[in-house]
C-alpha cells in the first residue's frame, strides 16, 4: 500500500547572523525550485564549508539526496538539520517521513510527534506522524492524526488516501473506500489511490473491478509497484495463478530486486507446484530484505511445500518476530504446519497467540476450528457469530471462511439449522467467485472414458515404463483417499508422498509440435509409440527422489481419478486404488469443506450432485478397462467397518508383505497436507459412516441430483 | 546412350568414364543404373537428396556414411565438413570401394577415412554376392544386400562402436539395402553418446516396422524424405527424367531432445504405413505418389538448431552491425505461434522499424508494452513509432518518458513545481525551459506563444544561448532566461517538448503562423554584402549532422555523396560545421562550392544566410529547422525510416510549408536520393535562368 508524504517544503526566512549565507541558501532553494540541481548543490557545499552542520544547507542537500533515491545520505543530512536548536517542525517532519521509508519506524515517530509539538498546526507533520504510526501498528492513534489532517485540509488528497489506508488496516472497508475515492476525485491521477483501491475492490469481492483498478494506476505511474502485487494477489485469490505471475514477472522486469513481488511470485509458483522455483524466489526475497515477515513468510512456505517442515518452522518463528502489516501471518502459518506435521497441542497454542495479536483474524478461527469439536454452549461460537456480525470483518473472503468455520461448529454442535444456514451462505460466496460449468465438466469426464477405448491399451501394450514403484489412490474429495494413505504408508517399505501434482502438470504442459498445450483428453490421440514411456520416466524421476529406498511410493491425489487410463498407458505396473465412499455422505463432506485448492464442483449442491454422477460413469469405464491386477477399489464403509481385512487387500495388491504396523496407522507422525488433516490423528472415523441421515432435510438439491445418479 | 557426351566426360575404356560434376569430378561406371549414369546424364546423383542431407551438415563436423557406393555423396560430405571435419566413409564391395577412393583422390579430399567393410551388430565375416562390374550391362551396384552364406567374395564386418570408439559424430548416413537396424544395432554406444543425427534408407517394407520401433526405443522423431531421383534443375540441364518420377525411401531422424525444429517434412507417428506399400521392395526407387498420410507441402526445411538464448545472442550482434534482415530471420521461428520470449519481440520490433515495416513495429511495440508497462525506454520506443505514423494524442503522451532511458535520467530535470497541464492559469507564471538539441528548440519555439496566449500566464521562457537571439525577437515571451541562470519565480512549469501533450497538438494546428522566427538584421546586411558577388542559385549545402546523435549514422552522409548536384549555374555554399566541414575544402569536381563554414560563428549568421540563398540543401539537421522556421526553402534528405518529426511518406511536411522532403526507398542508398534532387535541381536552374 502507498502512502505520500507532504512534500518538503523550503525554510521560512530567518533571523540569524552571516547575512551572506542566507542569501546563498535562498537562492540554492530557488535553483532547486527551478529544477537546477548543480547550482543548488554548489551553493549549499559552499555554505557548508563555511558553516559546517548548517541547519538549512544540510536540510536541502537532504532533499535533494532523497530526490535522487539516495536515501541513506537524505536520512544522514537531515539529523544534521534537525540537531540544530532552533530547527523549524517542517524538517522534523522531513525526517520522520525519511525514517519511515527507510523502516526507521521508532525514530521516525519520535521526529513526527517532535514535529507537531513544536507546531501544531503543521498540516505535513501530522500527516508524517499518522503514516509512522500506520506502519507501526498502531491504527487508532493514526486514525487521529489524519483525521486531524483532514479536517484542517479537507482537500489534501494525500491525507485521504493515507487514512484511508489506515482505516482499511482497520477492517472498515467502506470508510476507506470513501476516502480513496475522495482523493481520487481530487487528484484523478493519483496512482497510489487507484493502486490501495485494487487490494480493497478484491476484499469486498470485486476482482474485475480490483483490475480495472490496477490498470488505471498503472497508466498513472507505469512503475508504481503495487499495482503490480496487488493485481497479482487478485489473480491468486481466485487461483489464477498464471496471471499473478505475469503480473509479477512486468514488475520484476523493471524492479528486479522488489522482495514484495519476489515474495508474492514464490507464492504463485508453489500453486503451480514449481516448488524449486518457489523457493528460490523466497530466497532472494529473504536475501534483499532479511527483516521482511512478507518475504519470510514465502520461505517458509516454500520450503513446508518442499516438506522441509523442520526449516519451515525455524523460518516462521524468526518470521513472527518481524513488524508487518498483517503481523499475525507468520504465527497463523506455523500453526497450520504445527498441525500438519500432527502437534495438535503446539497448533492451538500458537492460534491462542496469534489471536492475541490479531483477535480479527479470520485466518485463525477458520483454521482453529479444525481443531476441535464444538459443544453448543461453547463460547466460541459466540464470539465468531459476533465477529461477523460487528462489521469489523468486511473483507468478503474472510467472512466466506467465517461462514465456513461457523458452518463446522453448529454441526459439531448439533444444530443443523444454523450450520447449514451458514454453509449456503460460505458456499454460495465462494460459488460466485470462481467460474464452473457443471454441463461442461460432465461432458469432459465422458470424453476422457471416450478417449481410452479398450483397445488402445492393446494399441501401446508392450510400451510404458515397467517399473512398480508408484502406487496412486485416487477417488472424489472426502471419500476417505487420506485414510487409506496411511494404511499403506504406515508400512515401513511404502512412502506416503501426499497429493502430487505431477500428473496433471505433465498434462498440462504436454505440447504439440506447434508449441501450443495439446490439451486432455486430446493429447491422446497424439501419443507416439514411445510418448508413454517417456511420460512414465518422468513421472518416476520426480517422485523417486522423495523416498529413497522404498518399494512404493504413494501419490493420493483424488484427481488423479481423470488420468487413470493415462496412468496405465505410461505405467503399466503401478497400482491404482479407487477410493469410494457412499456417495451423500462424500458430497456432504466436501460441501462443508472450504477448500485452499480449487475444487469448483463443491459449493453448489445441483452441481456436486451432477459431477459426482459423471465421476462414477467415468470410474465404470476405468473399471471395465484397466486390469483387475493393477486397478482396484476399495469402499471407505469397508475399512471401517474391518480394517484388517482391507489393510491386507491393499497391501497384496500393492506386492508387499503385511505388516502389523498398517493397523496402527494413527500413529503415524507422517505430515498430512490434506483437508483431513485432523481426523486421521483419531483411530478410526466411525462418526462418518452414514452421517449425511440427519441433515436429509438441508440436502435436497444434492438427493435430487445423486439420486438421477443411482438409478440412471 | 551407348556413349558419353564428350563435352563434359571423358571416356575411358568400355565401361569407364571421367565427369566433371556439380560437387566435383567422378570416375564412373556408365552401366550403373543409378548412380553412375546419373552423374553422366545430369552431372549429379541425388540431387535433391543431397540438398535435404545438406541442411544437416556444418563444416567441422564428423560424418558417418555406411554404404557410401562411389562416393556420390562422400565428396560432397567431405567438403562440406572442411578441412576441420571428417568423413568416414565404409563401403563392402571391393570394386565400388575402389571408385570410391578413386573419387576421394580425384577430388583431392584429405579428411576421408575409408573403410573396405560391412557394419553389423556383431564384428564377424558375410558375404558380397558376384557381380561382373566390367559387363557392358546396366545393372544396380548399389542394390546388393550381403549375406552370411552363398558365392561370392567374404568381406569382414566391423561394429561402428568399434570403429568410431568415442570420438563425436554429427551425422550418420545408411544406406545398406535392409541392413539399416543390424548397423544401427552395432552403434549403440556412438548413438547413446553423441546423439547424431540419422539419415536411413527405409525401402524395405517388410524390416520398415522393427526398423522404425527401434529408432523410436532410441528416442529419435521420425520423418519420411522421399526426395525424386530426378532434379529438373540439374547440372547439365537434361530435361529427360529417365527414372520417371521415382524417389528414394528415405527416413531423417532427430533426437528427440533435440532443439530442431522440422518443417515440411511428414513425420512418422504410427506403424504400417510405408509410403512405398503399393510395390514391391528391392530395387533404389519407385513411381509413386507417396501415400503418406500428411505429404510435405513445400520443400522441407530444417529449421535453425539454435535454442532461444543463442538466437538471442546472436540477433543481437546483427542488430548491432546493421545486418536487420538477418536479425528478423534468427528471431522468427520463436515467435511463430505469437508468443514466445519478449526479449525476441523487442528484437524483432527493433530489426522491423529499421526496416521500414512500421506498423508491424508498432504492433508488436503495443503488445510489449501492454506485457510490461513499466518498460519505461519501450514506451518511449512506442511514442516514436507512434509519432512517426502521425498519431500524435498517443504519441505525445508515450513520449513523457523520454527522461526514463538508462542514458536520459540522469538529464531529467527535477522542478519543484507542478507541471503545466494546458488549461488557464492566468495572474500565473509559467516556466517553459527548452531541452534537447538545437533543431527540437528552432521547432517547437513556435508553441510557446500559443502556451502564452492558452494559459493567459506570464510565461517565462528558459532557452540555451545558441538560439536565444530568436526568442529574443519572438513576440509572446514575457521573460526570457539562458540555460543555467536563476529564472525569476513561478508557479508552474513545462519542458518545451511537453507542450505538445500539455496542449494536445494535433497535425491539423500545424504549421501555425509562418514564418516564426526571423533573421538579425545587421547580419542580414552583412551577408548580402559577403555573398553579393557570387552567381546565383546560391544553395546551401549540409551533409551531416551532429556526430553524437544517435542515429547520426543513418541520417548523415558525405559531400562525395552530393557530387552529382554539382552543375553550371548553381554555386553552393557549405554551412556545414563540425568534424565533416573540412570536406569542403576539396570540392568534388564540377560543383562550385563556397566554403563559408569557418565564417559561421553562430546560428545568426546560418539564418542571415538562408534568408540570402536560394535554397538549402541538407540531411536532417538543425539548418533545416531553422530554414523551415524562416520560412526559407530547404530540401531534406531523409534515411529510408527518419526522426519521428518527418513522417512517413509525403514529400511535404506539416510543420515547415517551404520544406521538401526526399526521402530513400532502399535503406542505405543516398545516390538515388541525389540523382532525384539533380533533376529538379537543373530545372530549378533552368527555370531561374529563364527569370533573369
Amino acid at each position: 500500500m502507498s502512502r505520500k508524504p507532504r512534500s518538503p517544503t523550503p525554510p521560512g526566512p530567518r533571523n540569524q547572523q552571516g547575512i551572506g549565507l542566507d542569501e546563498a541558501v535562498a537562492r540554492a532553494q530557488a535553483h532547486w525550485n527551478a529544477g537546477q540541481t548543480d547550482q543548488a548543490e554548489l551553493l549549499c557545499q559552499q555554505v557548508l564549508a563555511v558553516w559546517p552542520g548548517h541547519a538549512d544547507a544540510s536540510h536541502l542537500l537532504g532533499v535533494i539526496a532523497h530526490a535522487y533515491g539516495n536515501l541513506d545520505l537524505a536520512l544522514d543530512y537531515l539529523r544534521r538539520a534537525c540537531q540544530a536548536p532552533r530547527a523549524p517542525a517542517v524538517y522534523l517532519s522531513n525526517l520522520a517521513e525519511m525514517c519511515r521509508q527507510r523502516g526507521l519506524l521508532a525514530e521516525g515517530e519520535t521526529a513526527g510527534r517532535r514535529a507537531v509539538a513544536l507546531d501544531a498546526g503543521l498540516i505535513g507533520g501530522w500527516n508524517n506522524l499518522g503514516i509512522v504510526l500506520q506502519e507501526a501498528g498502531k491504527y487508532e492513534e493514526s486514525l487521529a492524526c489524519l483525521e486531524r489532517v483532514i479536517a484542517l485540509s479537507p482537500d489534501y488528497a494525500e491525507a485521504h488516501n493515507n487514512l484511508g489506508n489506515t482505516l482499511n488496516r482497520l477492517g472498515r472497508l467502506d470508510r476507506a473506500q470513501g476516502h480513496y475515492q475522495r482523493a481520487l476525485a481530487l487528484k484523478p491521477n493519483y496512482a497510489e489511490a487507484h493502486g490501495n483501491l485494487v487490494k480493497l475492490l478484491n476484499d469486498l469481492g470485486e476482482p474485475d473491478e480490483a483490475l480495472i483498478s490496477a490498470r488505471r494506476a498503472i497508466d498513472c505511474n507505469p512503475r508504481h509497484g503495487d499495482a503490480y502485487i496487488n493485481a497479482a494477489a487478485v489473480e491468486i485469490a481466485r487461483g489464477r495463478h498464471a496471471e499473478a505471475l505475469r503480473w509479477l514477472d512486468s514488475l520484476l522486469s523493471f524492479a528486479p530486486g522488489h522482495a514484495g513481488a519476489l515474495a508474492a511470485r514464490s507464492g504463485a509458483l508453489k500453486h503451480l507446484n514449481r516448488d524449486d522455483e518457489a523457493l528460490d524466489s523466497a530466497r532472494r526475497a529473504v536475501a534483499l530484505a532479511p527483516d521482511n515477515q512478507e518475504a519470510n513468510n514465502a520461505l517458509g512456505q516454500a520450503l513446508q511445500a518442499l516438506g522441509r517442515f523442520e526449516e519451515a518452522l525455524t523460518v516462521y518463528e524468526r518470521s513472527a518476530t518481524l513488524p508487518s502489516l498483517q503481523p499475525e501471518t507468520a504465527l497463523v502459518n506455523k500453526a497450520v504446519l504445527l498441525m500438519e506435521v500432527g502437534r495438535t497441542e503446539e497448533a492451538r497454542v500458537t492460534f491462542d497467540q496469534a489471536l492475541v495479536v490479531n483477535p480479527r483474524s479470520t485466518a485463525v478461527w477458520f483454521n482453529r476450528a479444525d481443531l476441535k469439536t464444538f459443544k453448543a454452549d461453547d463460547t466460541e461460537i459466540g464470539r465468531m457469530e459476533t465477529l461477523l456480525a460487528s462489521g469489523d470483518v468486511q473483507s468478503r473472503c474472510d467472512r466466506m471462511s467465517l461462514h465456513f468455520a461457523l458452518g463446522k461448529a453448529w454441526l459439531d454442535a448439533g444444530d443443523a439449522d444454523r450450520a447449514f444456514a451458514h454453509l449456503g451462505q460460505g458456499n454460495r460466496m465462494k460459488r460466485a467467485a470462481i467460474s464452473f460449468n457443471a454441463e461442461a465438466s460432465v461432458r469432459w469426464l465422458d470424453a476422457i472414458a471416450e478417449a481410452f477405448p479398450a483397445d488402445l491399451f492393446a494399441r501401446h501394450a508392450g510400451g510404458g515404463e515397467p517399473s512398480d514403484l508408484p502406487v496412486f489412490i485416487v477417488g472424489i474429495p472426502r471419500s476417505g483417499t487420506t485414510l487409506l494413505e496411511q494404511i499403506l504408508a504406515s508400512h515401513s517399505q511404502v512412502h506416503g508422498a501426499g497429493e502430487l501434482k505431477v500428473v496433471s502438470r505433465m498434462v498440462e504442459q504436454a505440447m504439440g509440435s506447434d508449441h501450443r498445450p495439446l490439451g486432455f483428453p486430446q493429447l491422446v490421440s497424439s501419443l507416439l509409440p514411445g510418448d508413454p514411456a517417456r511420460m512414465g520416466r518422468h513421472y518416476l524421476a520426480a517422485v523417486s527422489a522423495l523416498a529413497p529406498g522404498s518399494r512404493r511410493v504413494v501419490d493420493k491425489m483424488p484427481a488423479n481419478f481423470l488420468y487413470a487410463g493415462l496412468i496405465h498407458l505410461m505405467l503399466p505396473n503401478a497400482r491404482i486404488i479407487h477410493c469410494h465412499r457412499d456417495p451423500v455422505d462424500t458430497c456432504l463432506s466436501c460441501y462443508t469443506k472450504l477448500f485452499s485448492d480449487e475444487q469448483a464442483f463443491t459449493y453448489d449442491q445441483a452441481e456436486l450432485g451432477r459431477f459426482y454422477r459423471g465421476y462414477e460413469t467415468l470410474m465404470a469405464h476405468w473399471r471395465a478397462v484397466l486390469p483387475p491386477d493393477r486397478f482396484i477399489e476399495v469402499e471407505y464403509e469397508q475399512v471401517v467397518a474391518d480394517i484388517e481385512t482391507q489393510a491386507r487387500r491393499m497391501i497384496a495388491f500393492s506386492g508387499l508383505e503385511w505388516q502389523d504396523s498398517c493397523l496402527e496407522f494413527h500413529k503415524s507422525r507422517r505430515p498430512v497436507k490434506t483437508a483431513s488433516v485432523n481426523q486421521v490423528r483419531q483411530p478410526i472415523y466411525r462418526g462418518s459412516v452414514g452421517r449425511w441421515k440427519p441433515y436429509e432435510r438441508h440436502l435436497g438439491p444434492l438427493l435430487a441430483a445423486l439420486e438421477m445418479a443411482n438409478r440412471g | 546412350m551407348d556413349s558419353f557426351p564428350q563435352i563434359r566426360t571423358l571416356t575411358i575404356g568400355a565401361v569407364n568414364g571421367i565427369v566433371a560434376g556439380r560437387h566435383g569430378v567422378f570416375l564412373v561406371n556408365r552401366y550403373d543404373y543409378y548412380v553412375g549414369q546419373a552423374l553422366i546424364k545430369y552431372g549429379e546423383y541425388g540431387e535433391i537428396e543431397w540438398r535435404n542431407l545438406a541442411q544437416l551438415v556444418r563444416p567441422g563436423n564428423t560424418v558417418v556414411e555406411v554404404g557410401a557406393n562411389i562416393g556420390s555423396h562422400t565428396v560432397s560430405l567431405a567438403k562440406t565438413v572442411g578441412p576441420t571435419g571428417r568423413v568416414i566413409a565404409v563401403e563392402p564391395q571391393r570394386i565400388i570401394h575402389q571408385y570410391l577412393c578413386a573419387n576421394i583422390a580425384l577430388n583431392g579430399l584429405g579428411n576421408v577415412e575409408t573403410y573396405l567393410a560391412g557394419c553389423g551388430a556383431k564384428p564377424g565375416e558375410l558375404m558380397v554376392p558376384p557381380l561382373d562390374y566390367f559387363a557392358s550391362t546396366f545393372q544396380n551396384f548399389g542394390g546388393i544386400a550381403l549375406s552370411p552364406e552363398g558365392a561370392g567374395e567374404r568381406v569382414t564386418i566391423l561394429r561402428l562402436d568399434d570403429i568410431m570408439k568415442e570420438r563425436p559424430v554429427q551425422l550418420l548416413k545408411i544406406d545398406v539395402e535392409g541392413m539399416e537396424a543390424e548397423v544401427l544395432r552395432g552403434a549403440t554406444g556412438l548413438i547413446a553418446n553423441s546423439r547424431p543425427f540419422l539419415y536411413l534408407e527405409n525401402d524395405r517394407m517388410d524390416k520398415s516396422d522393427a526398423l522404425i520401433s527401434l529408432l523410436w526405443s532410441l528416442d529419435y522423431r521420425i520423418f519420411w524424405d522421399l526426395p525424386k531421383l530426378y532434379n529438373p534443375d540439374n547440372y547439365f540441364n537434361e530435361a529427360d527424367d529417365i527414372y520417371k518420377n521415382m524417389v528414394s525411401a528415405n527416413m531423417l531422424c532427430i533426437p528427440r531432445e533435440s532443439s530442431l525444429s522440422v518443417q515440411n517434412f511428414a513425420e512418422i507417428t504410427s506403424l504400417g504405413l510405408h509410403p512405398l506399400l503399393t510395390a514391391a521392395a528391392g530395387h533404389r526407387g519407385l513411381p509413386v505418389t507417396p501415400p503418406v498420410t500428411s505429404p510435405p507441402r513445400d520443400a522441407p526445411v530444417i529449421v535453425t538448431t539454435l535454442n532461444a538464448e543463442t538466437a538471442e545472442k546472436q540477433a543481437r550482434s546483427a542488430l548491432a552491425s546493421g545486418a536487420f534482415e538477418a536479425a528478423e530471420a534468427l528471431v522468427r521461428p520463436f515467435l511463430a505461434s505469437g508468443s514466445g520470449p519478449l526479449p525476441l519481440w523487442r528484437i524483432l520490433a527493433t530489426a522491423l522499424r529499421q526496416l521500414g515495416r512500421i506498423q508491424e513495429t508498432l504492433t508488436i511495440q503495443q503488445m510489449l508494452v501492454d506485457t510490461l508497462p513499466g518498460d519505461l525506454p519501450l514506451r518511449f520506443d512506442l511514442s516514436e513509432t507512434l509519432l512517426l505514423l502521425g498519431e500524435f494524442e498517443r504519441g505525445w503522451r508515450e513520449y513523457r518518458y523520454r527522461y526514463s532511458l538508462p542514458h536520459t535520467t540522469i538529464l531529467d530535470r527535477k522542478v519543484q513545481k507542478p507541471g503545466w497541464e494546458g488549461g488557464p492559469i492566468p495572474g500565473k507564471t509559467l516556466l517553459i525551459h527548452d531541452e534537447q538539441g538545437y533543431g527540437d528548440s528552432l521547432q517547437f519555439m513556435r508553441m510557446v506563444p500559443w502556451a502564452k496566449q492558452r494559459s493567459g500566464a506570464r510565461v517565462v521562457l528558459e532557452i540555451n544561448h545558441d538560439t536565444a537571439s530568436f526568442a529574443r525577437r519572438m513576440k509572446g515571451i514575457d521573460h526570457l532566461a539562458l540555460r543555467g541562470e536563476l529564472p525569476p519565480p513561478f508557479d508552474v512549469h513545462c519542458q518545451m517538448m511537453s507542450l505538445p501533450a500539455a496542449m494536445g497538438l494535433k497535425l491539423a494546428d500545424l504549421p501555425g503562423t509562418m514564418p516564426y522566427l526571423s533573421a538579425d538584421p545587421a547580419r542580414l546586411t552583412r551577408w548580402r554584402k559577403r555573398l553579393a558577388k557570387l552567381p546565383r542559385l546560391l544553395v546551401a549545402l549540409v551533409w551531416a549532422g551532429r556526430p553524437t546523435h544517435f542515429n547520426d549514422a543513418n541520417r548523415s552522409t558525405g559531400l562525395a555523396t552530393l557530387a552529382p548536384l554539382g552543375m553550371d549555374g548553381v554555386t553552393f555554399l557549405s554551412i556545414q560545421k563540425g568534424p565533416k566541414a573540412a570536406e569542403a575544402a576539396e570540392p568534388p569536381a564540377g560543383m562550385h562550392l563556397v566554403d563559408l563554414g569557418d565564417e559561421i560563428k553562430d546560428f545568426d549568421d546560418t539564418a542571415a544566410i538562408l534568408s540570402l540563398a536560394d535554397l538549402l540543401i541538407s540531411v536532417d539537421s538543425s539548418p533545416v529547422h531553422l530554414a523551415g522556421a524562416l520560412g526559407r526553402p530547404a530540401w531534406v534528405m531523409l534515411p529510408l525510416v527518419p526522426d519521428w518529426r518527418w513522417l512517413l511518406e509525403r514529400e511535404d511536411t506539416p510543420w515547415y510549408p517551404s520544406l521538401r522532403l526526399f526521402r530513400q526507398s532502399v535503406r542505405g542508398d543516398w545516390t538515388s536520393v541525389v540523382m532525384r534532387m539533380v533533376k529538379e535541381l537543373t530545372a530549378l536552374r533552368d527555370r531561374a535562368g529563364q527569370a533573369r
